[in-house]
């Protein structure tokens, strides 16, 4: 069952025991369910909020369903003789996807290694803007082959007798049978560089920029056991209770039955851990402790430290969007340097304001220097790839 | 097996609109576009090339998942810029947010079907008792009926209700009835 489809059975199971018709078998799962996650029992505790429920069913027995469906019946059949008469919207669609082919060939042919690439800037005034990183990562196999993941050309490319699907943005490896010998796959990506990676056992892994890990091409019989090498990746692990998985990192070990946490190793020894669903069971050098979804982890020296962590932090990088929140400047560079694959020159030292905010990671770096410069007392320029920045002459502006 | 039918789709509707509507409400914050975001999700339903042989839990994620990317969309279309700096944050951010409203949409809906199905004087009991928390007297002296009635009712409805569930040990259920 998937993610969604569990929260769904669950939540049949809730509604059961409020009526008093819930099984004891039911209830003790559910009790698991509701430790396990924070959103439910906090949408139960809602719930017995009176007001919102009598509210709500007023409501639901006011919708008529027969006038929805027949109004729906209507719109669907206007909608499918629009499409037989090519609506111009798609001859719309199909004039843009030809001039964006063109661009992204011109920079192929160009002998660059860089994942992101400098472009003119006609709105801000600087020298120039640089695109933003996207899906790209390079695929080692355990028999030495490389493979350019999100190369065009490599989309629904389907290898070794099926066992490896490259599409969009994603590889998928299927071959589901055990092995005793580890023989290890690394994917890395560049700096402006992004991927999932699909396990054959279903669990998802989000590859951020500038990151490698390393996984078996078949899992042992006992259990699921994979690297973090370096960078950061985001784990949806496929529930097994037969089998943990374990991602071993450099600071320490993840122990998860199925479950989804964030893993952060970009500073050299320090790997911070998120947990934002599940339970997880972290294995140190000289000491272990475990997590309940809200928590992180970091190597203290021989010590992990346990805190309350933003979850944000975690969920938006993997869903396309920075997310500053609580960032000083300098770790908000660190990020934009990473993503745009550009270095930063200080002509001045920066303070430790915390600031808030965010941005899709699909805009140019222009937009976000534009931002930066509006937004605090320093400014932010741009030459080829290089951002730099000074004092603010102008003042900061509200 | 093929393809969803015009019949199966129906099907679908009936049983899922109340569900993915209080879903997609309190996405949007908006009726109108609730209902809209719900009638677009059975119009991406039809064109997602599900069969007949497609599990109904299935369907059921499907159409919540779509909805959710439906209102996401909406959203975002209402933000002029593509950055921002702002103080609250917004709903797609907050994966586990978003888990609680379809959660939390579930299960009124899981209610108010079960409660709907039931007969007139048993469903006002019923709601009176689990949904507002009357004890059985109360609810006994505000609908001028005997303490008895109401326990009668309450067994009636578990009863009806019992035959949705599949077989447990149902003995043990009866403790829950009488608080």
């Amino acid at each position: 069952m998937d993610k969604t489809g569990e929260h769904l059975y669950f939540a049949g199971v809730l509604a059961k025991y409020i009526l008093g018709v819930a099984s004891d078998d039911e209830i003790m799962k559910l009790k698991r369910y509701m430790d396990e996650n924070l959103s439910a029992s906090e949408a139960f505790t809602d719930l017995r909020d009176t007001d919102l429920l009598s509210q709500d069913f007023e409501e639901l027995s006011d919708i008529d369903l027969k006038q929805r469906w027949d109004a729906f019946e209507e719109k669907e059949a206007s909608k499918s003789s629009a499409r037989r008469r090519g609506s111009p919207l798609v001859i719309w669609l199909s004039a843009t996807a030809a001039i964006l082919i063109a661009i992204v060939c011109l920079f192929l042919n160009r002998p660059v290694e860089s994942n992101t690439s400098i472009i003119p800037d006609h709105q801000f005034g600087f020298k120039n803007d640089v695109t933003p990183g996207h899906a790209g990562a390079t695929l080692t196999l355990a028999d030495g082959r490389v493979i350019e993941l999100g190369a065009s050309g490599q989309q629904g490319k389907v290898i070794d007798t099926g066992m490896i699907h490259i599409s969009n943005g994603s590889v998928e490896f299927r071959n589901q049978a055990n092995a005793d010998e580890y023989r290890g796959n690394r994917i890395h990506t560049p700096k402006g560089g992004t991927f999932q990676t699909i396990l054959a056992d279903g669990t998802k892994i989000w590859l951020n920029a500038n990151s490698e890990i390393e996984f078996p091409m078949q899992f042992s019989a006992k259990e699921r056991r994979m690297k973090l090498l370096s960078g950061e990746a985001f784990f949806e692990v496929a529930k097994n209770k037969q089998k943990p998985f374990i991602v071993e990192t450099q600071g320490y070990a993840v122990h998860v039955i199925g479950t989804a946490f964030n893993i952060n190793n970009y500073q050299e020894n320090i790997v911070k851990t998120l947990l934002t669903e599940g339970k997880v069971e972290v294995i140190g050098n000289q000491t272990r402790t475990s997590l309940s979804p809200g928590q992180a982890v970091i190597n203290k020296g021989e010590f992990l430290q346990t805190e309350k962590a933003d979850i944000n932090e975690a969920l938006s990088w993997r869903d396309g969007y920075f997310y500053f929140d609580g960032k000083t400047l300098p770790e908000i560079l660190d990020e934009v340097s990473r993503w745009y694959d550009i270095s930063v020159d200080y002509r001045i030292s920066l303070d430790q304001t915390r600031y808030m905010g965010g941005a899709k990671r699909s805009i140019t770096l222009g937009t976000i220097c534009k931002m930066l410069t509006d937004m605090s007392e320093y400014a932010f320029e741009i030459n080829g790839k290089k951002l730099i920045v000074t004092k603010n002459k102008g003042g900061k502006m509200k | 097996m093929g393809n969803l039918s015009n019949e199966e789709i129906k099907v679908y509707f009936d049983l899922h609109y109340h569900r993915l509507y209080l879903f997609a409400k309190s996405l949007v914050n908006d009726r109108e576009i609730a209902h809209d975001l719900v009638q677009d999700s059975f119009m991406v339903l039809i064109h997602a090339n599900m069969k007949t042989s497609d599990a109904p839990p299935v369907i059921k994620s499907f159409l919540y998942t779509t909805v959710r990317n439906l209102a996401f969309k909406n959203l975002r279309k209402q933000k002029s810029t593509a950055l921002f700096f702002r103080k609250e944050k917004m709903a797609e951010w907050e994966d586990a947010a978003v888990f609680g409203k379809l959660f939390q949409a579930e299960v009124m809906a899981e209610l108010y079907i079960a409660l709907e199905s039931l007969p007139q004087g048993c469903k006002q009991i019923c709601k009176l008792g689990y949904l507002e928390g009357f004890k059985n007297q109360e609810i006994a002296d505000m609908l001028g009926v005997s303490i008895n009635t109401v326990k009668t009712q309450k067994k009636r409805a578990l009863q009806l209700l019992r035959d949705k569930i599949s077989p447990q040990a149902f003995s043990l259920l009866c403790i829950y009835l009488f608080h």
